[in-house]
C-alpha cells in the first residue's frame, strides 16, 4: 500500500523537477551560440582595409582593449546599434575596428556616410572567408578584446550599451 | 616492379577522389548550419553554408581528415555545429535515457500481472 | 466609428473575464445546489463564449479595416495584403493567437454543453468549473501581457506586413485545426479532475471521456498534417518535418493522447489501466500548454517561434505550474482511492495495448528530451549542441518499428481469456500473408528494397493486412453491415491509415532522388526519368511582391508531356524578404518538385529538383487517420428513430 502511494507522487516530482529547468531556461537566450573562443588569444587574422588598394592590418596588432565590430550595409540590425557605437566612440574608452563583412565597398561606403562612421579604422572581409578564424557566422557580431590580446567576450546580435561597461 | 607500385598509385587516386566526395556528402549532413539553425549545410542555401561548403571542399583537398575538419569548426563554432549531437558523458542521459524508460515500462508491463 | 473597433473588442474581452470570475464565485458558494448550478453553467458559458466570439471578430475588424493604431495590426498586416490574409493576420501574431486559444478554449466548453450527452451532472458541473479555471488562467495572460487591442499613440502609416511565409492558403487553417486539437485536450483533462474530485473513475468515466478526446486528436491530426503539408510545398526544402521544437510541441500531445485514446478504451471495457489513464488525460493537455509555452517563452530557437519574451515566459511557466501541480497532487492524493483491476492476461488485447502505450509513453519521452536537452546542458554550464532529424530519427526508429508488430496482432487477439495456441493461429497467417506480399513487392520493383528495408515494410504491411483480414472475415459480411461499419470502422481506416503514412515514409526517403543544377534557357535536365527543360523566364507581380518566373516543360523519358513547372522567386516589398516558391506536379503517387535558387545571369539559374516517390501516401495516410477518428464517433450516436442521440450504456 506504501509502495503504491510513494509511486503516485513520482510524476509530481518529476513535474517539479522539470519547471524548475524551464524556469532556469528562460534566462538563457539559446540563439546565442556562445563562442569557443573566449578566453583565448585573438587569432592571427590580416584584413584589408577598406578604401585603402594596399597594406593590411592584422588584428593582432592592434593594442588593447579594443572592439571587433562585423557589420554590413545590407544588414538592418547594424544601423539599430549604431548609436551605440558613436557613443562609445565618443567616449574614447576603447578603440573600435570595423569589419565590413560580404559587402560592397561603394555601398560600405555609403552606408557609413549616411548613417555615420563609430569607426578608428574598417577593415574588410569581401566574402567573409577571413572571419571565419573568430568564429563569425552573421551580422552584427562584436568581439571585446582586452589588454592581454584575450577574446574577453562576445556579442551576437544588437549590441547594447552594457557590454562595454561590463568588460571594462 | 615499378609497374605495381603505378597501378596502385593510380587506383589509391582514383579511390582516393570518390572517397574525397564521399567525406564531402558524410560532412556537410552531419554538420549545422547556424544561419538556418534547423537545417544541416547540406539542405541549407544559407550564404554561411555555401562559405562552409567551401572551406570544406579546400581542406579534403588539402588531404585534412574528417575528424581534422570538424574539430576545426567545432574550434571556433563550438559542438552546436555538429547536426547529431555527441556522444560523451554530457549527452550520455540523452543517447540512453529513451531506452532505460522503455525496458523500465515493459518489465513493470510484465512484472504487474497479479 | 473604426476608432472604436478596437476599444469595443478590448471591452468585450474584459466582460468575458468578468463573467468568469463571477461565475468561479458563484460556484464556490452555491455548488451544492447541483440542478441549478447545471442550468447557470449552460448560460454562463454561452455568453462566455458569445463574448469571445464577438471579441475576436472586432480584432479581425481591425485588420480588414487596416487601423494601424493597433500595435498589433501595424505589427502584421499592411494595406497591400489581400483580404483573407488580413484575417490570417489576426491570428498570425503572439497575441492574436493567444486571443484564438481562448476563443477555441470557450468554443469547446460551449460544445460539452450543447452536444447531447449523459455526464452526470455534479460531474458536468465540476468540468466547467475546471474549464472556467483554465479560461481564467487566459483571460489574465491576455489582460496583463498580450492584448492584441494595445494601441500605439503615435500610429505608423502603414503596417510591416504580413511575414510572406504565412501568406499562404495552407497557414490560414493550420493555427486553427491545431488549436481545436490541442486545446481541445482540455475536456477530457477537466473530466479527470472532475473524477479525481469525485473518486468516481470507472467504465461510465472512460466512456464519456473518450469521444472528447478522438474528436480533439483527430482535428490535432489534421493539422499537424496540414502544418507538415505546407512545409512541403511552400518551403521549398523538399522537407516535410524538421524535429523542430514547436513541432515537437505538437507531436507530443498528438503521441500521448493516442496512447490515452487507447487505455480510455481498455478502461472502459475492462476497468483496468485506471491510474495510467488519468496520469495519461492530464499529462495530454499538459504538453498542450507546455508547446504554448515553448513557443513564446524564447526557451527554446525555431524557426516558428513567436518573438520571445521572458516575461510572458514566466506567465505561462507559472500558469503551468499552478494548474498542472495542484492537478498532479490530487492525482497523487485521490488516486490510491480509486479501485482499479490488474492485467490478467499475457495473450489478450489489453496487454498488446499496454505495450503500445509503453511504445507512445517512450516515445513522447524521446521527443520532450530531444526539446528540451539542449536547455539542461544549457543551463548546467555545459556546452552549448544541438538536437536535430539524425537524434530523432536514430532513436525513434527503433521505438516504433515493434509498434507495428503490435498493433497487427492486438486487432486480432480477443478481450481478457485467450490461450498461446488460439493468439499463435491468428498471428501466423498473418505473418505469413505478409511476408508473401513482401516478396512479391520485392519482385515487382526487381528487388529495390535491400534487407533492412524489407523488413521495415514487413512490419508495416502487418496492421494493413491484420485490418483487411478482419474486413473480410465470412462472419462480418454475415452481420448486420450498417452496424458493423459503424462501429469498427473509425478504428480500421486510422490503423489502416498508418501503414500506408509509415509505408510512404518508408518509400519516400529510401527512394527519392534531389539533384543541385545549373540550367540555362533551352537547357534540359534529368531528375529521376524525367526531364526538366527551362523555356523560358516571366517577370511577375503579385499585389504586395514582384518577382520572376520560370517556365519549364516536363516530360517523362518517352517523351510524354507532362505539362508544366512554374517555380517563382518573389520579393515581398514592405518586409524586404525574398522568398522561394516552389512547384510541385503529381503524377500518379510522386511529387515532382521545382524551386529556384541563385540566379547566376539572365538566362542562368540554379536549381533544385526533387523526385519524391509515393509521397501522396503520406497525405492520404493522415487524413485516413483522422477520419478514422471522426468516423469511432459515430458508434456513440443511435441513427435507429433518425434522431441523434447519445446511447445509453
Amino acid at each position: 500500500m506504501l509502495k503504491k502511494i510513494n509511486f503516485l507522487f513520482i510524476p509530481l516530482l518529476l513535474f517539479c523537477f522539470f519547471c524548475i529547468i524551464l524556469y532556469r531556461g528562460l534566462f538563457n537566450d539559446p540563439k546565442v551560440v556562445s563562442s569557443p573562443l573566449l578566453g583565448k588569444q585573438v587569432p592571427n587574422i590580416s584584413y584589408p582595409v577598406l578604401n585603402q588598394a594596399i597594406g593590411e592590418i592584422n588584428i593582432k596588432d592592434i593594442d588593447g582593449p579594443y572592439l571587433i565590430n562585423i557589420f554590413a550595409s545590407w544588414c538592418l540590425p547594424c544601423v539599430e546599434e549604431l548609436p551605440v557605437l558613436i557613443n562609445e566612440k565618443n567616449k574614447k574608452r576603447v578603440k573600435i575596428i570595423g569589419v565590413n563583412y560580404k559587402d560592397d565597398p561603394v555601398n560600405a561606403n555609403n552606408w557609413l556616410a549616411t548613417y555615420g562612421n563609430p569607426y578608428d579604422v574598417v577593415l574588410f572581409d569581401k566574402d567573409g572567408m577571413k572571419s571565419i578564424d573568430l568564429g563569425v557566422y552573421g551580422v552584427p557580431e562584436t568581439f571585446f578584446i582586452d589588454t592581454n590580446k584575450i577574446i574577453k567576450d562576445k556579442k551576437i546580435g544588437v549590441l547594447d550599451a552594457k557590454f562595454v561597461s561590463d568588460n571594462l | 616492379m615499378n609497374n605495381i607500385f603505378f597501378v596502385l598509385f593510380v587506383f589509391n587516386l582514383h579511390s582516393q577522389s570518390e572517397n574525397k566526395l564521399e567525406i564531402y556528402n558524410k560532412l556537410i549532413n552531419e554538420l549545422r548550419c547556424l544561419v538556418c539553425q534547423n537545417q544541416s549545410i547540406a539542405e541549407s542555401n544559407a550564404p554561411f553554408a555555401v562559405d562552409i561548403k567551401n572551406i570544406i571542399k579546400e581542406k579534403i583537398n588539402n588531404g585534412e581528415s574528417e575528424s581534422q575538419i570538424k574539430n576545426f569548426l567545432v574550434d571556433r563554432y563550438s559542438d552546436f555545429i555538429l547536426y547529431d549531437p555527441p556522444i560523451n558523458v554530457e549527452t550520455i542521459f540523452l543517447w540512453f535515457a529513451p531506452f532505460i524508460i522503455l525496458i523500465f515500462l515493459v518489465l513493470r508491463v510484465f512484472f504487474s500481472k497479479k | 466609428m473604426n476608432y472604436l473597433f478596437p476599444e469595443i473588442g478590448n471591452i468585450l474581452l474584459i466582460f468575458a473575464f468578468v463573467v468568469c470570475t463571477c461565475f468561479l464565485a458563484y460556484f464556490l458558494k452555491y455548488r451544492k445546489i447541483i440542478d441549478e448550478v447545471n442550468v447557470v453553467c449552460s448560460r454562463i458559458v454561452f455568453l462566455q463564449f458569445g463574448l469571445i466570439f464577438l471579441s475576436f471578430l472586432f480584432l479581425v475588424f481591425c485588420f480588414l479595416t487596416d487601423d494601424f493604431s493597433v500595435i498589433n495590426v501595424a505589427q502584421n498586416s499592411n494595406s497591400k495584403l489581400p483580404w483573407y490574409y488580413k484575417i490570417t493576420a489576426s491570428w498570425g501574431s503572439h497575441e492574436g493567437s493567444i486571443l484564438l486559444w481562448l476563443l477555441v478554449l470557450n468554443f469547446w466548453t460551449f460544445l460539452i454543453t450543447i452536444v447531447p450527452n449523459n455526464i452526470e451532472k455534479k460531474v458536468f458541473n465540476d468540468v466547467i468549473v475546471v474549464q472556467n479555471i483554465i479560461t481564467l488562467g487566459l483571460y489574465l495572460f491576455v489582460l496583463l501581457t498580450s492584448n492584441p487591442f494595445d494601441r500605439f499613440n503615435d500610429p505608423p502609416f502603414d503596417g510591416r506586413d504580413l511575414n510572406p511565409l504565412l501568406q499562404d492558403p495552407g497557414m490560414i487553417f493550420h493555427p486553427p485545426l491545431l488549436y481545436l486539437g490541442y486545446v481541445g485536450f482540455s475536456i477530457v483533462f477537466s473530466l479527470a479532475i472532475a473524477g479525481l474530485v469525485s473518486g468516481k473513475l470507472d467504465s461510465k468515466w472512460a466512456r464519456w471521456s473518450r469521444p472528447w478526446t478522438i474528436l480533439a486528436w483527430s482535428f490535432l491530426t489534421f493539422g499537424i498534417g496540414l502544418g507538415s503539408w505546407w512545409a512541403y510545398n511552400e518551403l521549398g526544402w523538399g522537407g516535410w518535418w524538421f524535429w523542430d521544437p514547436v513541432e515537437n510541441a505538437s507531436l507530443m500531445p498528438w503521441l500521448c493522447a493516442t496512447a490515452l485514446i487507447h487505455s480510455l478504451i481498455v478502461s472502459e471495457k475492462l476497468g483496468i489501466f485506471k491510474n495510467w489513464t488519468i496520469l495519461l488525460a492530464i499529462s495530454t493537455f499538459s504538453l498542450s500548454l507546455l508547446g504554448t509555452f515553448l513557443v513564446r517563452s524564447g526557451v527554446i530557437t525555431s524557426v516558428h517561434a513567436f518573438a520571445s519574451d521572458p516575461a510572458r515566459g514566466v506567465f505561462i511557466l507559472c500558469f503551468l505550474f499552478l494548474l498542472v501541480g495542484s492537478s498532479l497532487t490530487l492525482y497523487s492524493f485521490r488516486m490510491k482511492n480509486v479501485i482499479s483491476q490488474n492485467l490478467k492476461n499475457f495473450f489478450s488485447k489489453e496487454f498488446f495495448l499496454l505495450l503500445n502505450n509503453v511504445i507512445m509513453i517512450a516515445s513522447t519521452f524521446t521527443v520532450l528530451l530531444g526539446t528540451i536537452y539542449p536547455i539542461v546542458m544549457d543551463i548546467f554550464g555545459l556546452s552549448k549542441i544541438s538536437i536535430g532529424p539524425p537524434y530523432y530519427e536514430k532513436l525513434l526508429a527503433p521505438i516504433f518499428l515493434p509498434m507495428f508488430f503490435l498493433m497487427a496482432f492486438s486487432i486480432l487477439i480477443n478481450w481478457k481469456k485467450n490461450t498461446l495456441q488460439i493468439t499463435v493461429k491468428q498471428i501466423s497467417k498473418i505473418i505469413v500473408v505478409a511476408f508473401i506480399f513482401c516478396l512479391f513487392l520485392n519482385l515487382l520493383t526487381k528487388f529495390e528494397f535491400n534487407f533492412v528495408l524489407s523488413v521495415m515494410l514487413f512490419l508495416i504491411l502487418l496492421p494493413a493486412i491484420s485490418v483487411f483480414s478482419l474486413i473480410l472475415k465470412p462472419d462480418n459480411f454475415r452481420k448486420i453491415k450498417f452496424n458493423f461499419l459503424v462501429n469498427k470502422s473509425g478504428m480500421y481506416f486510422s490503423h489502416i491509415g498508418v501503414a500506408i503514412f509509415a509505408f510512404g515514409v518508408l518509400y519516400v526517403n529510401s527512394f527519392d532522388i534531389e539533384s543541385d543544377s545549373k540550367i540555362s534557357i533551352g537547357e534540359k535536365i534529368n531528375v529521376g526519368s524525367y526531364i526538366i527543360k527551362l523555356e523560358s523566364t516571366k517577370n511577375i507581380k503579385g499585389s504586395n511582391y514582384d518577382g520572376i518566373q520560370g517556365i519549364f516543360k516536363v516530360n517523362d523519358i518517352n517523351g510524354r508531356d507532362l505539362g508544366f513547372l512554374y517555380p517563382e522567386k518573389r520579393f515581398y516589398v514592405t518586409q524586404k524578404t525574398t522568398m522561394t516558391e516552389s512547384s510541385v506536379k503529381k503524377i500518379w503517387f510522386d511529387d515532382l518538385y521545382l524551386s529556384l535558387g541563385e540566379q547566376l545571369d539572365n538566362e542562368t539559374w540554379i536549381i533544385r529538383a526533387y523526385y519524391k516517390p509515393f509521397i501522396m501516401f503520406l497525405w492520404i495516410g493522415v487524413i485516413l487517420i483522422g477520419l478514422g477518428g471522426i468516423f469511432s464517433l459515430l458508434q456513440y450516436y443511435s441513427f435507429n428513430s433518425s434522431t441523434l442521440y447519445v446511447k445509453k450504456n
